[in-house]
């Protein structure tokens, strides 16, 4: 670096020697006031709301109105100060959640999303179509060995489109929860390097997930109309399973992102986790086949709410277990509130053990 | 003049050894909890904290460019990576008025395999650009950078000097009230150094507010009004660029007059000393008037005799500037310089007159392996004022050589 800078010096308009620096002190500056400033008459926005002639209310207008087109996205803003001020002291006590922050970023979280979507089929033969391979492909493999030889039951449904159900929630929570939770850890050159509500990156995997679940419900209702199945009206329900889905997955991904930084056991423990999960949720197989006495225990696993709730919806065929059901909810919605303050604690230390 | 950033007594600590149990295995954890109820509270020794930064308190106006100069480790990038937002404070409190840009690396976020144009838009996103607002400015930006014809282009495929460039550009087009700066301003090649260090200037004069940490005193004598100087985690000295820069580089720099190597280099070849001497009487010393020559004595071993020895030495100045590079084979015109075994004193004449008044630097190589093995900054001296061409006329350059004029 010394050398690139000496390069630089050299280059820079020289002082004579030590003792004429003054011939160059800077050119006469602008009045001291920021562009932004500027532009409100240069008069000082806190004095004309202490006694100005103007109330406070339209004053404040005033400034939304000037600051409203430019202002840095995720910066909280002093509206009566009229300028963004920022506090930075050590944290004590509960983490403040600063949601409206993250949703200042929610820009950033778009082009993040669509970096990763982008950057995973550059550089392929097959492009975009492996989005639709992917779920594709599995499915068959699971219709050829569960399906074909294990001959798992159905409950009366073609298998290929009972198990592409289940594996449309489940793939999405199997890749988003691994990828945000190695959001963090992944994006570990950004975080030292620049400040920005880190909620964002997790967030913006379980996005990139939305997506493909997007794309793979294309493929299911192709599917599903080569078998002749019919979609069942309750498929307007489908939106509450999947939001169900949504939380659960955002919460075990922030919680697991934030430990992943303390903690690299974490990278062994998350492939563990998803194949382990798969088999404790009814992906291959359906939840009747669980013994009667086992339901509720069975049912604290959210995937198993979102997975019925899928089928229900979809097919029609499964019936849904409600005290499964509000305990899926009550575990994911306790789980993500958890996650939050647990991560918002932890993010302050990110940087300084990355 | 309104504040822009008022810091409190901001310190930082980092917990000796926490490095390692932060990073570690959550075994260790789960290990503890299981030994924790067996254990005697033995009364384990606190572990030290190390203060990276302790009581350092300052107040920056609206519109003053700031300087932040200190040795490696001095808490430059702590406090850098305070005032963003990046690490938090262990104890005191920073206000900053004003939307807050911190350039600590360029082309944050760019992806290799993305196009010039879509990495615009990410690094944008990610130093809080608004889509729109990066779109307002795109062009400008392609066009700081000189990157048109390439904006479809992966930046994969960008040579080192058009990423620098297209990363710079982003990064110069940020309108942000506060701005703080890392040595950024060291990239590219010449022409577009000097386009950014316009850009600079630009920025100051639009009224922003900027802190920028650099090496380069040069840098920091051009652009700063006000240096702020950190040593060992405390602020030593805030004032102003000139007085505080001229004493960060007398006590900065040592002033021994005799080198000697702590590790024996090798085993074919060694230094006992590198010295500074006057030329006219010989004598050991660490600062030498202008008009006197001065001597450079290489004092080492040749164990093994040697088909070409060569030994480099490179001379730079108070600004961080390499005034030249000089080798003992030069005389020569660097043919192939045998050397006996035993030992052997080099010197190296730098004539009277050249150097204007000021504080230098020697660097020396290895003979082997030319510049990959360096003895860097090993001797400083001092040219004084004393009979010197520079300090009679004050003229500008970066040598004062007294050179020979006909006249008829």
């Amino acid at each position: 670096m010394s050398v690139v800078c000496a390069s630089l010096g050299a280059r820079a308009s020289r002082p004579q020697s030590l003792g004429d620096l003054k011939s160059f002190a800077p050119s006469p500056w602008a009045p001291g006031v920021s562009p932004s400033l500027r532009k409100l008459g240069g008069r000082d926005p806190s004095a004309s709301l202490r006694g100005g002639a103007r109330g406070p209310r339209e004053a404040r207008l005033d400034l939304l109105r000037e600051l409203g087109g430019r202002r840095k996205a995720w910066l909280p803003r002093d509206r009566l100060q009229g300028r963004l001020h920022t506090i930075i002291k050590p944290r004590r006590g509960l983490a403040q959640l600063d949601l409206a922050e993250v949703w200042q970023a929610r820009e950033l979280l778009g082009f993040l999303a669509w970096r990763d979507i982008v950057i995973r089929y550059k550089q392929t033969t097959l492009g975009i179509l492996w989005a639709f391979l992917r779920p594709f492909l599995t499915m068959v493999i699971f219709t050829v060995v569960f399906g074909r030889i294990a001959k798992l039951p159905s409950d009366n449904v073609p298998y290929a489109v009972f198990t592409f159900t289940a594996l449309l929630p489940w793939q999405f929570f199997a890749t988003a929860f691994a990828e945000s939770a190695n959001a963090i850890v992944g994006n570990g050159y950004m975080i030292t390097k620049i400040y920005f509500p880190r909620l964002i990156l997790p967030l913006a995997s379980v996005a990139v997930g939305i997506v493909d679940f997007a794309v793979s419900f294309v493929i299911l209702i192709f599917i599903m109309i080569g078998y002749h199945t019919p979609i069942s009206p309750r498929v307007v329900m489908l939106p509450l399973f999947f939001a169900l889905c949504v939380i659960f997955t955002i919460g075990l991904g922030l919680w697991t992102a934030a430990l992943y930084v303390r903690y690299r056991d974490m990278r062994h423990l998350i492939p563990f986790l998803t194949q382990f999960g798969m088999y404790v949720s009814p992906v291959a197989y359906s939840t009747s086949s669980v013994p009667a006495r086992y339901r509720f225990l069975y049912s604290l696993n959210p995937m198993t709410a979102v997975i019925d709730g899928f089928r229900w919806s979809l097919l029609g065929t499964t019936q849904l277990y409600v005290p499964g059901l509000v305990a899926g909810t009550v575990t994911s919605i306790v789980l993500l509130v958890a996650a939050v303050y647990y991560f918002k604690q932890t993010e302050t230390v990110f940087a300084d053990v990355m | 003049m309104k504040d822009a950033i008022t810091a409190q007594g901001i310190g930082k600590t980092y917990r000796l050894g926490e490095q390692a149990t932060a990073y570690g295995l959550m075994r260790e954890r789960v290990a503890d909890l299981f030994k924790a109820p067996f254990r005697k509270r033995e009364a384990s020794a606190p572990k030290e904290p190390f203060w990276a930064l302790k009581d350092v308190s300052f107040t920056i106006g609206q519109a003053e460019v700031v300087g932040l100069i200190g040795k490696n480790g001095a808490g430059k990038s702590t406090l850098l990576k305070i005032l963003s937002r990046i690490t938090e404070p262990t104890e005191g409190r920073v206000d900053l008025y004003g939307r807050v840009s911190s350039l600590l690396e360029v082309g944050i976020g760019f992806h290799p395999e993305l196009s010039g144009r879509d990495n615009v838009y990410l690094n944008g996103a990610i130093l809080g650009m608004s889509r729109n607002e990066i779109r307002r400015k795109f062009d400008e930006i392609v066009e700081f950078a000189e990157i048109a014809k390439f904006l479809d282009t992966p930046v994969k495929r960008y040579s080192s000097g058009m990423y620098v460039r297209l990363a710079f550009a982003v990064a110069a087009h940020l309108e942000p009230d506060i701005l703080i700066v890392d040595e950024v301003l060291a990239v590219g090649d010449a022409a577009f150094q000097q386009k950014c260090l316009g850009k600079m200037r630009d920025i100051r004069s639009e009224g922003r507010t900027v802190i920028v940490v650099s090496h380069n005193m040069a840098t920091i004598a051009t652009l700063c009004q006000r240096v702020l100087w950190l040593d060992a985690g405390r602020l030593t000295m805030a004032g102003a660029t000139q007085e505080t820069v001229q004493r960060y580089l007398s006590e900065g720099a040592q002033y021994d007059m005799s080198w000697v190597p702590r590790h024996p280099s090798n085993a074919e070849f060694e230094y006992h000393s590198v010295s500074v001497l006057r030329a006219d009487t010989k004598e050991m010393t660490d600062s030498i008037p202008g008009d006197v020559g001065i001597d450079i004595m290489f004092d080492f071993s040749v164990v093994k005799p040697l088909s070409d020895g060569r030994i480099e030495l490179r001379l730079v100045n108070d600004f961080g500037e390499v005034l030249f590079t000089t080798t003992s084979a030069d005389p020569d015109l660097r043919r192939n310089h045998p050397w006996s075994m035993g030992r052997h004193t080099f010197t190296c004449l730098i004539p009277a007159n050249l150097l204007p008044p000021g504080t230098y630097r020697i660097s020396v190589t290895h003979p082997f392996g030319g510049w990959d093995i360096v003895h860097e900054n090993i001797l400083a001296f001092a040219v004084t004022e004393q009979n010197s061409l520079a300090a009679i006329d004050g003229r500008a350059g970066k040598i004062a050589p007294r050179l020979d004029w006909s006249r008829d």
